[in-house]
Parts: C-alpha cells; sequence; structure tokens
C-alpha cells in the first residue's frame, strides 16, 4: 500500500512539487550557464547561488508539507483509525522524498554533468553521491523534524526554536574551546573535517531510526522530541571529538602508509635568525602591525625537514605549540599552521623551513633570556603527485582526467593568465601552477594552493552543484613594473599553463623537542 | 467486544478519566452519556489507540487497543465530529483511496449510502458543510461492514434533516454491528441504544440497559394534604427533590413497584396521592447530571 499512499501524497502535492523542481532546474541552468569564467550568465552568480539555497529551502517545506499529509502528532487525524500499516506509511513518505525531492536533484546534477561532457559513470557517481550525503544531512533531518510536529506553523516554531538553541549552543562552546588546539572544534575547516561530519551522520542515522521508529510505530511523541534534542546535542558535542582521535583515524585510512615513514625534522640553528627580505611586502608589513597591536610578537623557528620524496607536498593540518619554562610551568603560545613544503621532481629531499611563533609581548619580555623549552606536536600529511598536465597559456580547452575540463584565458587587465577548470565530483584540492615557456622551458615562480579535504566521497553543498569549479591567476606581467617575469606577454603566445595535483598518500605525526631555547634569539625582525 | 478497564488519563495535572471501567456487550448499542467535559471523547480516543491511557486499559475487538493492527482497525468504523480528512481531495478521491485498505469494502453497499447521504463526489473536503462533513465520515465507516462501529458525538452541530438521514444511514447497517456512540443528543439515541453508560468527571455514575433504565427511573410527584416541605433526609436514590405548593417532586433511581408507598410513607406524612411515571433517556440523564453537579459543588464548598 507504500505506492498508494505515495500516489495520494502526490496527487495532493504534484503542483508544489513541480513548482519546487522547476526552481531548482532554473538555478542550476544559471550555474552551469556561467561558465569557466563567470561571463555567461545573466544573473550574478551569488544571486544564482541564493537562488540554489531557496530551491532547496523550498524542497525543505515541501518534505515538511508530505510528511504533515499523515502527521503523527495529534488526535483527530483521519489515517489513525484506518487500517493503514505504519511500515507503509513511512515507505510512502521515503519514495516520496527520494522521487520527489531527490529525484529532481539527481537529474539536474547528471545533467548538468553530462551538459559539461563529462562521461556517465563519473556523472552517475557523483550525482549518485551528492543525493546520497543530502539525504542523510538535509532530507533526513527535515523529515525527523517534521514528523515531530503537527502542522506548518508548528514546525516552524520548533524550527525557530532549535536555530536557536543551536546558535546559543555554539557561542557558549565556541566561548570555551574556541581556541582549543586539542579538539577539532565547531565548523572546522580541517581536511579532516569529514571523519566527525560522518561520526555525526552515523549517529544520527542511528537516532533517525530510532526517532521514525517511536513516530511512526508508536507515536512517542515527546519521547521522541527529547530524543532527539538530546542526539542534536551528542552531534554538536561530537565538534569536540579530541583531535589526536581524528587524525589517528584518518592515519589509518591512508592511502600509502609508508610514504612519509623516513621523514623527520629537526631545529636547525645553523640557519641563523630569520631576516626580512630588505623591502617587505605589504602584506608582511600589515601582519606586523597587527601583531604589534594586539600586543603579540613572533618568532621564526628555523627547521630542517629530511627524508622528502621527490614530487611530493608536505602539508602540516594541525601543529600543537608546548613551551615549558625552566620550572616545568607551561606557556600560553600559538603556533602558525602554514606548513607547506613542495618538494619539486629535481629536489634534494631535505628542506629547510621557518616555523612561525606568536606568543603575548609581556611574556616574550618576562622569559627572552631564559632557557625554555619547546615542544610542537605536528599533524602531517604528505601528498605525492597524481597528476601533470599542460595546457595552452591563452584561449586553452582541455580535459585532464583528474583534473576535469580546463580552459585558459589572458585577464582584462593583460597582466595574469587565468585557469578555470571543471570537474565533476570532487576536485583536487592541493595543487601547484606555473607557466612555462616551450621553446625554452623557462618557468615563472610556481603558484600553489592546497586547501585539502581528504573526504572519500563527495559531500557537495546546498549552493553548488555536482561540478567543482577551481582556479588560479598566473603574474606574468607586474603593473607596476617592478617584478620581471621570464615567461612575460611577449612568450604568451608559445607558453602553457604546467598544473601539478597532488593526492594525500600517507598521514603521520612528528614531535619536534628543543630543549633548551632561548626566545631573544628567534624573535623575527 | 469492548472492555474498559479501570481507566485512567491525566492531562497535566487534570484527571480526565478516574478509573474507568464498563464493558459493551456484543450486538448492543451502546450510549456513552455525559456532560461536557465527562470524558467521553477521550474513552473513545483512548479505545482508539489516538490516545494513551495513564493506567488502566481498554479492549475492542478482544485486543488491548494499544496492540490494534491493521487486521482489527479494519472491522471497527469510526464517526467523530472532530475527524480531520484531506481537505485537498474531492469526496470520491478520498472514498477511492480508503478503499483498497478494507478486504471487506462492498462497493454496492458503498454507492447506495453515498446515494442516500446525497454527497456530492467532486466537492473538496475542506468545501463540506459540517453535516456533509459528518455524513461523509460516515459513509466511509460503513461500506466496508464493520462489527463495531464507534460514534463520537456523531449528531452535534447537525440540523434535523441531516441528524435524520445520518441516522436512517446508520440504521441501515446497525444490525449485525456493535454500536458505541457518544452523545448529547440523547432523543436520537432513544430509539437505538439498548445500553446506556453516564459519565461525569471522568467517572462512571452507572451502567445498565435500556430496559433495565427505564424501570429503575421513575419521575415521583406525591401529593401531600398541607404544603409540602423539602425533608430533612431524603433517601439517596431520590434525586432532585422539589416542592410547589402541596406536592413534592423526585425521580427515583431504585424504583420498585412494591417498595414504592412504604419508603415514601416512612419519608413523609399526609400523603394524599403517588404517582410514577416512566421517564425518556433524556430525563434521566438530566436529573442523573444534575444530582452529579451538586454533588460536586457540595464537596468543593
Amino acid at each position: 500500500m507504500a505506492w498508494h499512499i505515495f500516489r495520494k501524497d502526490v496527487r495532493l502535492l504534484w503542483r508544489l512539487a513541480v513548482g519546487v523542481s522547476f526552481m531548482h532546474f532554473v538555478a542550476t541552468a544559471g550555474m552551469f550557464r556561467q561558465g569557466h569564467f563567470g561571463h555567461n550568465t545573466i544573473f550574478p552568480v551569488p544571486l544564482l547561488q541564493l537562488f540554489q539555497q531557496l530551491a532547496f529551502l523550498a524542497f525543505g517545506f515541501l518534505i515538511v508539507a508530505v510528511v504533515h499529509q499523515d502527521a503523527i502528532p495529534g488526535a483527530r487525524q483521519d489515517w489513525l483509525v484506518r487500517p493503514i500499516r505504519r511500515r507503509d506509511l513511512v515507505l510512502a513518505k521515503c519514495l516520496f522524498i527520494l522521487l520527489l525531492v531527490h529525484g529532481p536533484v539527481f537529474l539536474a546534477d547528471l545533467a548538468e554533468a553530462l551538459a559539461a561532457g563529462f562521461p556517465l559513470h563519473q556523472s552517475l557517481a557523483a550525482s549518485v553521491s551528492r543525493s546520497a550525503y543530502l539525504f542523510f544531512s538535509f532530507s533526513l533531518p527535515i523529515w525527523i523534524f517534521a514528523s515531530l510536529t503537527r502542522n506548518f506553523t508548528e514546525a516552524l516554531a520548533g524550527g525557530l526554536m532549535a536555530f536557536a538553541g543551536y546558535v546559543a549552543f555554539q557561542l557558549l562552546s565556541h566561548s570555551l574551546y574556541g581556541d582549543n588546539n586539542f579538539v577539532i572544534g565547531p565548523g572546522d575547516a580541517a581536511a579532516v573535517a569529514w571523519i566527525t561530519e560522518s561520526l555525526q551522520l552515523l549517529l544520527f542515522l542511528v537516532g533517525s531510526a530510532v526517532i521514525l521508529r517511536l513516530q511512526y510505530w508508536r507515536r512517542k511523541t515527546w519521547v521522541a522530541r527529547w530524543l532527539t534534542v538530546g542526539i542534536a546535542t551528542l552531534c554538536l558535542l561530537m565538534q569536540y571529538v579530541p583531535w589526536q582521535t581524528v587524525f589517528a583515524m584518518e592515519k589509518s585510512l591512508s592511502n600509502d602508509p609508508a610514504a612519509a615513514k623516513n621523514t623527520s625534522v629537526s631545529f636547525d640553528s645553523g640557519m641563523g635568525k630569520f631576516r626580512q627580505p630588505s623591502s617587505p611586502s605589504f602584506e608582511t608589513t600589515a601582519k606586523q602591525h597587527a601583531l604589534r597591536a594586539a600586543g603579540m610578537t613572533s618568532l621564526s623557528l628555523p627547521l630542517h625537514f629530511y627524508s622528502l620524496k621527490a614530487n611530493t607536498v608536505l602539508k602540516s593540518d594541525r601543529s600543537v605549540f608546548h613551551l615549558l619554562s625552566s620550572d616545568g610551568s607551561a606557556i600560553s603560545v600559538n603556533g602558525v599552521n602554514d606548513l607547506e613544503i613542495h618538494e619539486p621532481a629535481t629536489g634534494n629531499s631535505d628542506a629547510r623551513v621557518w616555523q612561525t611563533v606568536y606568543l603575548p609581548i609581556s611574556t616574550y619580555n618576562r622569559i627572552k633570556d631564559a632557557p625554555v623549552r619547546l615542544e610542537i606536536d605536528y599533524s602531517l600529511t604528505l601528498l605525492t603527485l597524481s597528476s601533470s598536465s599542460a595546457i595552452s597559456a591563452l584561449n586553452g580547452d582541455q580535459r585532464t582526467p583528474g583534473v576535469g575540463w580546463c580552459k585558459t584565458r589572458m585577464n582584462d587587465a593583460e597582466s595574469h593568465v587565468d585557469l578555470s577548470c571543471i570537474e565533476v565530483g570532487n576536485g583536487p584540492s592541493c595543487g601547484a601552477v606555473s607557466l612555462e615557456y616551450v621553446p625554452s622551458g623557462e618557468r615563472n615562480p610556481e603558484v600553489s594552493s592546497c586547501a585539502p579535504d581528504y573526504a572519500p566521497y563527495f559531500r557537495g553543498s546546498l549552493s553548488s552543484g555536482v561540478l567543482t569549479r577551481f582556479g588560479i591567476s598566473l603574474p606574468f606581467r607586474d603593473p607596476a613594473g617592478l617584478a620581471p617575469y621570464p615567461v612575460d606577454g611577449h612568450k604568451l603566445a608559445e607558453s602553457q599553463v604546467v598544473l601539478q595535483t597532488y593526492r594525500a598518500a600517507d598521514h603521520f605525526t612528528l614531535r619536534l623537542v628543543i630543549p633548551e631555547i632561548r626566545l631573544r634569539d628567534w624573535q623575527a625582525d | 467486544m469492548i472492555r474498559v478497564n479501570d481507566l485512567w488519563k491525566k492531562f497535566g495535572k487534570h484527571e480526565a478519566l478516574q478509573g474507568l471501567s464498563f464493558s459493551v456487550p456484543e450486538e448492543s448499542a451502546f450510549a456513552l452519556i455525559g456532560p461536557n467535559g465527562a470524558g467521553k471523547t477521550t474513552t473513545i480516543k483512548v479505545l482508539m489507540n489516538i490516545l494513551e491511557a495513564s493506567c488502566g486499559n481498554t479492549e475492542i475487538l478482544g485486543v488491548d487497543s494499544r496492540q490494534l493492527s491493521p487486521n482489527e482497525i479494519e472491522q471497527i468504523g469510526y464517526v467523530s465530529e472532530n475527524q480531520d480528512m484531506p481537505g485537498s481531495l474531492s469526496v470520491s478521491e478520498y472514498i477511492d483511496y480508503l478503499r483498497p485498505f478494507y478486504t471487506r469494502w462492498d462497493k454496492e453497499l458503498e454507492a447506495s449510502i453515498r446515494q442516500r447521504l446525497r454527497l456530492p463526489p467532486e466537492r473538496k473536503i475542506r468545501d463540506l458543510s459540517h453535516g456533509m462533513r459528518m455524513k461523509m465520515a460516515l459513509a466511509c465507516a460503513l461500506p466496508f461492514r464493520p462489527k463495531v462501529l464507534i460514534l463520537d458525538e456523531p449528531f452535534s452541530g447537525l440540523d434535523p434533516l441531516v441528524r435524520d438521514e445520518f441516522m436512517e444511514g446508520l440504521l441501515r447497517q446497525a444490525d449485525e454491528m456493535t454500536l458505541l456512540v457518544s452523545s448529547h443528543e440523547l432523543g436520537e439515541l432513544e430509539g437505538v441504544a439498548t445500553h446506556a453508560a453516564f459519565l461525569n468527571e471522568g467517572k462512571l455514575l452507572f451502567q445498565d440497559s435500556m430496559d433495565d433504565l427505564k424501570l429503575r427511573f421513575r419521575e415521583v410527584r406525591v401529593t401531600l394534604e398541607q404544603p409540602a416541605s423539602l425533608p430533612r433526609r431524603a433517601p439517596e436514590e431520590w434525586l432532585q427533590v422539589r416542592t410547589v405548593g402541596n406536592i413534592l417532586t423526585f425521580v427515583h433511581s431504585r424504583f420498585s413497584e412494591q417498595d414504592l408507598g412504604e419508603r415514601i410513607h416512612s419519608v413523609l406524612d399526609g400523603i394524599r396521592r403517588i404517582d410514577a411515571q416512566p421517564m425518556a433517556l433524556r430525563s434521566i440523564f438530566i436529573a442523573v447530571a444534575s444530582e452529579a453537579q451538586n454533588e460536586a459543588t457540595r464537596r468543593e464548598s
């Protein structure tokens, strides 16, 4: 009878379902039409993204509406006195959500990916992955929520209360744990955040099964409501899983667990003190001003990393700093988690870098001459080369497996070459790009971007479709005329953009202990 | 067929039902009577497993209400004045929707009921008047020939014509089924009910067959030689004792032809004449309800 109930719901809600699907298709088509450089659209991209989000809001409304057709709480609903099997009712609602909410989303995703020229299997895989993720992270919570309320007014009031509770929890927890490096933290953009997200989803999935069972089979609305609050709180608390636990889980999932087994680090005092360039960049100067304004100073510690493989990127996911005074008391310090070492194909397997550490000026002045102990716990990821490709610097149009469909063009100011790529599903999140003059092999300085996400599945978001867009601008002319580039505008016609992408191979930890150090010796100029 | 065992139901601090117990014999027409807030609807909703009891239990068709499965519900018809049907569907669409859920749905019977009740097939349920909606509910409750039909305040708000149509539709099918009706419209129940239970403030005042009720209750009129005054201690079975001039009236709730004269003479002097008239269900209900109300007022004060 599930199909029979489903047909009744369709008869009642088909107009709304068609309207919402139309909204979604229009938004997806608009997003698709923006092309590589966002110049083909009638509407600005942020407006299209907003429209896409509104379409999802409407999908949420549709889910609430279909659940309320046979509302669970209350004592007046006619279906309660009919011989309707609860299993059929749940199946009917599930079918409606899958076919009339996720059906259009899936079809729009698939159409967008196929229209962008991606193969069917790749388009299907990404569309299915996104639909599944959206079902568990978007539709299921709304279904659960709707099953706890009897009408839209109640759902809206409950939604506002839940939102207020969420904001209060986040504010409170952020004030307690916001700067705590030992936990993963709320809204953390860390590459391993997918693990806590997946754990939250898993917990929610189990909770959802219990809540749906309680509601549809036993109609225990108040018990189900409190259980929902409990599960939601647990999910929120999961944001505070210790970092080391999460990273250990990620480590156990390493693709090539031995890739970084010989990598080590030491404090290299022989490098001497860090010297700022004679004419520091505007950004560096601004940073120094901001630091001083905040009452902080910085140290630059010379470090030496050994046994790095060629064609790899060593990326720090998190660095935790412990500064201990001679009497063993801990001193609060913060480090900069910007360690990113690109080891080229011709590299010598060693790398010397500066690690920045911040501490309050007052603390620095108190202990700057005393010997202190510094310990740094690095959570690192070694990324290995996954693809290397080249595309004409001007008006290039090329498809590369693992990278996607890329195009190049010169920017309007004629100072940069813009590279823009579209990939179906997860695009590469770590790459290095350079401009190369083909006849001589000369290259401009490499531009890299590495903000990895180690999620093994494609999640997507409400405001973006199944396509991932990424790009980078490569300078070839300094408008001020100060910086000359080996590959300049005259050579562009015979130049190519060389793009290297990297994939996480090994996750590991390194501990650096500097038993005795005098801070004064390493304060940045 | 229907059994209510020591049923309690609390809404917050309010005790809507306080240890209610009664049973409905098979193929009887059982009237559940009581003033507003007596707990009639609550009892029915617990019976139908719409509400959960705080304590005690109810059975229907020999099954605990909490365990009612579609197999049992398929044999129970339910009509209530506050029954929310999907307003966006038309009369025909909703009946078409319900039909496949019942294995014993009789299409011919459905057609004849719809014709008799004159339901407009294409009209949306939300556009039906209250009376039409009640008839619609009845049309959805009869075609599967339920063994038990439960009607919760089915006559409230119905004009006499609709009420007649409703009753006619009901009575044609009522022969083989057990009927449980809660209602204020006692006149309508008079000819239908075989049993009645009186509820007040969540408690059962009494339950009896209609025949016994009619035998038990009499409106007694005693003409005295002197102007009447209220007896100092009237027997507890005398309800609504009143005096006007030489006449004292009361409702006798344990009437017995043999004992009546002797009992009255033991309380009153100078009796000239005693008349005892049978009472309509409505009058019995009013007498019992008023007495219960007075009792409650006395307790509160």
